[in-house]
C-alpha cells in the first residue's frame, strides 16, 4: 500500500476496497491525486490502467459519497466498483490469525 | 499471530479488490482464512453472457463467498464487481418463499396444490374454448437450459402451439438474424481465445466495459501486455469503452450502417478487400421483390458507390479521414469485432448484423486465430437455454424451423407427438404476443424468471394487458425469485428457486456449455422452473389438453431432459451429443461442437482441422484443407455478404421531440434491477436514475446538474436526476434501465416499433423532448 494515511483514525470506521479503471498513460499522476483525498489510499495491482483504492469513512453513506463525488469525480478515473464493504466495528479489536 | 481490526479489514479489502482485478497484489499480506466447515464448489456467474467461471463457499446450507475460479479456461479467475455480491442476493430476505394468488384484487398466500391446480385449469379452459394459440409462454436467457427446453417441448409439441417467446427478443434477436442470414446458423464462430490473439478489436454499440467488464479485461491485458492490440471504438455515446480507443467514430445515433458501408468502400478502394478468400467462400446476395437474389462482386462495389467516405460523413457526423483511417485499422488485424445492444435493438439490427460480417467475409478477417465477428451476449443462457433449444416462436431445437416440414417431422418424431402437432406458422413474437394480450386473444399467460412489466418498451399498453381489472382478463402466471414490476400484475405468483437452488446447464456467449451444480436448498416453498413445468405438463395431460405421458413418463429430473436434448442436438451443427453430465459434472464447461465423448469441444467452429463437423457426418468435407474455411451451414458452403440498404430509425427527431433517447446499462447494476439493487453495497453505489444530457444541450435548456429532467415522447415521460456530462452525443440523452420506480421507469417512454427481420425492439432511438421538472 501506497499509504497507511486511513489507518491513522481510531474511531471504528467502515472500510470500503474499490477496483478503479484509470487512464493508464497519467497513472501515476492520478494515484497521487486520490492519494490526497482525505480518507484515501491507493495500491498498486498488476495492470496498467488498474488502480486499487482502500476508503474508510464513519459510515457506508459517507464511504459512497466519497465514491461517487469525489473519486468518481476526478478527470481521468473511467469507472469505480466497490467490491468489499466492511463495517469494523463489528468485530473484536484485534483478529488472532 | 494477532493483527489489529483495521488492519484486518484492509487486508480483506485488498484481497478482494486484487482477485476482482484478477491479480495478486505485493503490496498485500495474505490473510488465509481457515474457516471450519466451508466447502468450496465450481460454478458459473449468474449475470451476464460472458459465463465466467466462480467458486461459491457453501457452509451451513448457506453460498457464504464468491471467487473467480482461476481454473477456468477462458475467464482464469476474472469475475466482475456484481458477481460478488451473489451470495447476498441468493439470500436477501426479500426472496419469494411462498405461492401467492389474487383474490378480490389483492395476492394472498396459498399452497402449491391451490396454485398449480388453478393455473392448469385455466390453461386448459382456454386451450378447450378458444385453442391452443389462446396460451402463450413468455420465459427467458436466465432459466436453466433444460427449463427452456422443456416449456418448448411443452407447448409447442404438447399443447401444439408456437406462442413460445423468451426476452432474448428484446437482446439477440437482430444477432440471431444476423448470423443466420449470413452464415446460416446462429451463434459465433469463434471464441473467447480469440481475444489473446487478436491485433485489433472493433468495438461496436458496445459499453464493453461495463456491461461485459471481464472481457474488457482481457480486451485491455491484449492491449498493455499481449500484443498490443489497436482498438477502435463506433459509438454514438462516449462510453468508458471510448476511453482506449486508437479510432473513436461518434455517429449520430441510428446512422452507423452508412459508417460501415463507407469502410467497406474504402477497403475496396483501396485494393484492401482479400480476393482469394472472396472467390473461394464468399457469395454476394441483395433481396428483390422480397426474395433473395445473386449479384456480383461487381454490383456490391456499385452498391457501395454512394457510401464513399467523403459521400457519408456530413449525414453521419463522422469525418471521412476518421472513417478511412478505421477501414485501414481493420484490415491490419486480426481483427475480432464486438457488439451487443447498440447493433441489436435497433429497427435495422439485423441489417447492421450483416453489414459487420460483410467487413470480416471481404477481408477474410474470419476463421483464424484472433479474426472473428464476436456477438457479446447480456443473459446468462440466452445462447444456450434459448436461442440453442429453438425457445422463440419461429424456431425448434438446434437450428431448425417451424416452417420447414422435415423440421417439425423431426422433432414430432423425437418427442413423440403426433406428426402435425407442431403447427407450420411462427407463433406471436414478444411486442405481438403482449399486443394480443392486451386484445384478448391471448387468454393465458405462463411468465418464468423475467419482467416484462419493466423491461418492454412502450410499457403502458402492456401493462395495462396484463395487470388491468377487466373483463376477460387474461390469467397471468408468473415465477420468480423476488417481488417485481411484473409479479403486482400477476394472477398468481409462483416462488421459484435461483442459481444454485438447482441444477441446470447455462451456455455461453462462446458456445460454452457449463453445469450449474445444486449447492443449496431454495427458501421456504420455492421451487425450480423445472419442478413447476413438470408439475403444469402433468395436471395438462390429467385435464386432456396435453397427450398422456407425454412429459410426465419422460423426465423425472433435469438430466433426463438433457439427455433427450443431446439426442436432438445429433447430426445438426450444434452437434453436443459428446457432452455427457457425467463430463459437464467434471470439466469447467465444452463447447459445441463436441459430438462424441472423447472430443475435447470445438474451439472454432467452419474451420477445417478445428470443427470436428467438417471431418465426419453431414457437413463433412474431405477436400478442405487443414485451416481452410467450409460455411457449411450454407447449401452452397459460401457465407453471404448483404447489399442492405441504410435504413434509419423508425422514429426520428423532429420540432416538436427534438432530442434521441437512447438507453443502457450502469456497472453495478444488472438489467431490471431485480438482483443489484438488494445487495447493499452496489445499490449504494448507483442509487438512482439519472440522464446523461450535454452540457451544450443543459445550458440551452437551463438545465444544471443534478436538477430534475422530465423526458417526455409519443408515448409516455419519466423524470430522472441530471448528469450534465459530455458522454452522449448533443442531440441525444442517455438513461439506464434499471430502476423501477414510475418516475424513473424508462420504458414508459421508449418506442415498441421493431426490426421486422428479427422482431427485436428499438430501445436504442426514439424521439423525445426535455424539459427541466
Amino acid at each position: 500500500m501506497n499509504s497507511s494515511r486511513p489507518s491513522g483514525s481510531q474511531e471504528p470506521a467502515v472500510v470500503v476496497g474499490v477496483l478503479a479503471r484509470v487512464e493508464p498513460h497519467c497513472q501515476e499522476q492520478l494515484r497521487q491525486q486520490l492519494e490526497r483525498l482525505p480518507g484515501v489510499a491507493t495500491f498498486e495491482l498488476d495492470l496498467p490502467g488498474q488502480l486499487g483504492l482502500l476508503i474508510e469513512a464513519a459510515s457506508p453513506q459517507q464511504a459512497a459519497q466519497v465514491l461517487q463525488q469525489q473519486v468518481a469525480t476526478v478527470p481521468g478515473v473511467l469507472a469505480c466498483w466497490p467490491v468489499f464493504e466492511c463495517d469494523e466495528s463489528q468485530l473484536p479489536e484485534f483478529i488472532d490469525l | 499471530m494477532k493483527l489489529s481490526r483495521r488492519r484486518f479489514v484492509q487486508a480483506m479489502a485488498v484481497s478482494a479488490v486484487a482477485g476482482v482485478a484478477g491479480c495478486r497484489s505485493d503490496s498485500v499480506q495474505d490473510v488465509d482464512l481457515h474457516v471450519e466447515g466451508l466447502s468450496w464448489h465450481k460454478s458459473v456467474c449468474r449475470f451476464c453472457g460472458t459465463g465466467c467461471g466462480v467458486q461459491l463457499a457453501v457452509r451451513g446450507g448457506r453460498i457464504v463467498a464468491l471467487r473467480g475460479d482461476p481454473q477456468h479456461p477462458t475467464t482464469k479467475g476474472l469475475v466482475c464487481a456484481k458477481a460478488l455480491f451473489l451470495p447476498k442476493v441468493v439470500h436477501s430476505p426479500d426472496r419469494l418463499t411462498v405461492p401467492l394468488v389474487r383474490k378480490n384484487g389483492k395476492l394472498v398466500e396459498t399452497t402449491w396444490e391451490e396454485a398449480m391446480s388453478l393455473v392448469a385449469k385455466r390453461f386448459a379452459q382456454a386451450i378447450r374454448e378458444h385453442g391452443p394459440d389462446a396460451v402463450a409462454y413468455y420465459g427467458s436467457g436466465q432459466c436453466l437450459s433444460e427449463e427452456s427446453y422443456l416449456a418448448n417441448r411443452l407447448f409447442k409439441g404438447g399443447i401444439g402451439t408456437n406462442n413460445v417467446e423468451g426476452n432474448p427478443r428484446l437482446c439477440m434477436a437482430s444477432a440471431v438474424g444476423g448470423y443466420v442470414s449470413t452464415f446460416g446458423k446462429d451463434e459465433p464462430m469463434g471464441c473467447y481465445d480469440d481475444i489473446e490473439h487478436a491485433g485489433v478489436f472493433f468495438l461496436i454499440g458496445s459499453n464493453t466495459a461495463e456491461c461485459h467488464p471481464v472481457i474488457f479485461d482481457q480486451i485491455l491485458y491484449n492491449r498493455q501486455k499481449g500484443r498490443k492490440a489497436k482498438v477502435i471504438v463506433l459509438d454514438p455515446r462516449r462510453s468508458p469503452v471510448r476511453t482506449v480507443a486508437d479510432v473513436y467514430l461518434s455517429p449520430v445515433p441510428g446512422y452507423d450502417l452508412p459508417v460501415l458501408h463507407a469502410m467497406a468502400h474504402e477497403i475496396i478502394r483501396q485494393g484492401w478487400h482479400d480476393e482469394a478468400f472472396i472467390r473461394e467462400n464468399v457469395t454476394f446476395k441483395t433481396v428483390v421483390d422480397g426474395r433473395p437474389q445473386a449479384v456480383s462482386f461487381e454490383d456490391y462495389v456499385k452498391f457501395l458507390e454512394p457510401f464513399a467516405p467523403e459521400k457519408v460523413a456530413p449525414s453521419c457526423g463522422v469525418k471521412a479521414s476518421e472513417i478511412r483511417l478505421a477501414a485501414q485499422l481493420f484490415v491490419e488485424g486480426p481483427t475480432m469485432s464486438f457488439w451487443t445492444m447498440g447493433l441489436n435493438q435497433r429497427v435495422a439490427g439485423v441489417f447492421a448484423n450483416n453489414l459487420v460480417h460483410n467487413l470480416h467475409l471481404i477481408t477474410g478477417q474470419i476463421g483464424k486465430p484472433g479474426a472473428t465477428p464476436f456477438s457479446l451476449t447480456g443473459q446468462p443462457n440466452a445462447c444456450g437455454g434459448v436461442r440453442d433449444t429453438g425457445s422463440l416462436s419461429h424456431l425448434l431445437p438446434y437450428g431448425r424451423v417451424v416452417t420447414n416440414a422435415e423440421h417439425r417431422r423431426e422433432m414430432e418424431k423425437l418427442w413423440g407427438c403426433p406428426e402435425g402437432k407442431i403447427p407450420p406458422k411462427p407463433g406471436l413474437h414478444t411486442i405481438e404476443m403482449f399486443r394480443a394480450l392486451a386484445e384478448n386473444k391471448i387468454k393465458c399467460l405462463l411468465i418464468l424468471t423475467t419482467n416484462p412489466g419493466h423491461s418492454l418498451p412502450n410499457l403502458t399498453p402492456y401493462r395495462e394487458a396484463m395487470g388491468k381489472q377487466r373483463k376477460d382478463k387474461p390469467f397471468v402466471v408468473v415465477a420468480d425469485i423476488f417481488p417485481t414490476r411484473t409479479t403486482e400484475l400477476a394472477d398468481v405468483v409462483l416462488p421459484a428457486a435461483m442459481w444454485s437452488e438447482k441444477e441446470g446447464v447455462f451456455g455461453m456467449s462462446e458456445r460454452r456449455y457449463q453445469l450449474v451444480e445444486k449447492l443449496i436448498d431454495p427458501p421456504g416453498k420455492a421451487r425450480s422452473d423445472f419442478d413447476i413445468l413438470l408439475d403444469l405438463a402433468t395436471r395438462l395431460e390429467k385435464l386432456g389438453v396435453v397427450p398422456k405421458g407425454f412429459v410426465s413418463s419422460k423426465f423425472r429430473t433435469p438430466e433426463d431432459v438433457w439427455d433427450e436434448m443431446r439426442e436432438a442436438s445429433r447430426g445438426t451443427a450444434y452437434d453436443f451429443t459428446g457432452m455427457t453430465r457425467q463430463r459437464l459434472r467434471k470439466e469447467r464447461g465444452l463447447r459445441w461442437p463436441c459430438p462424441s465423448e472423447d472430443h475435447p469441444g470445438t474451439a472454432r467452429r467452419f474451420v477445417k482441422g478445428e470443427d470436428p463437423l467438417l471431418d465426419e457426418g453431414p457437413y463433412a468435407d474431405p477436400e478442405a484443407k487443414p485451416g481452410q474455411v467450409r460455411f457449411y451451414a450454407q447449401k452452397d458452403k459460401r457465407a453471404v455478404v448483404w447489399l442492405r440498404p441504410a435504413r434509419e430509425p423508425a422514429e426520428p427527431p423532429d420540432e416538436q421531440y427534438p432530442y434521441i433517447l437512447s438507453t443502457g446499462r450502469v456497472l453495478e447494476h444488472w438489467h431490471t434491477g431485480t438482483m443489484t439493487r438488494r445487495a447493499a453495497e452496489l445499490a449504494r453505489a448507483q442509487p438512482e436514475a439519472f440522464v446523461e444530457i450535454h452540457p451544450q444541450d443543459a445550458k440551452k435548456l437551463g438545465i444544471a446538474p443534478g436538477d430534475l429532467v422530465r423526458i417526455t415522447s409519443r408515448r409516455g415521460e419519466a423524470v430522472i436526476k441530471a448528469h450534465v456530462v459530455p458522454n452522449p452525443r448533443p442531440g441525444m440523452v442517455f438513461v439506464p434501465f434499471h430502476w423501477e420506480d414510475d418516475a424513473s421507469l424508462i420504458n414508459l417512454v421508449t418506442i415498441d416499433a421493431y426490426d421486422p427481420g428479427s422482431k427485436q425492439p428499438e430501445f436504442k432511438i426514439c424521439a423525445v423532448k426535455l424539459a427541466k421538472a
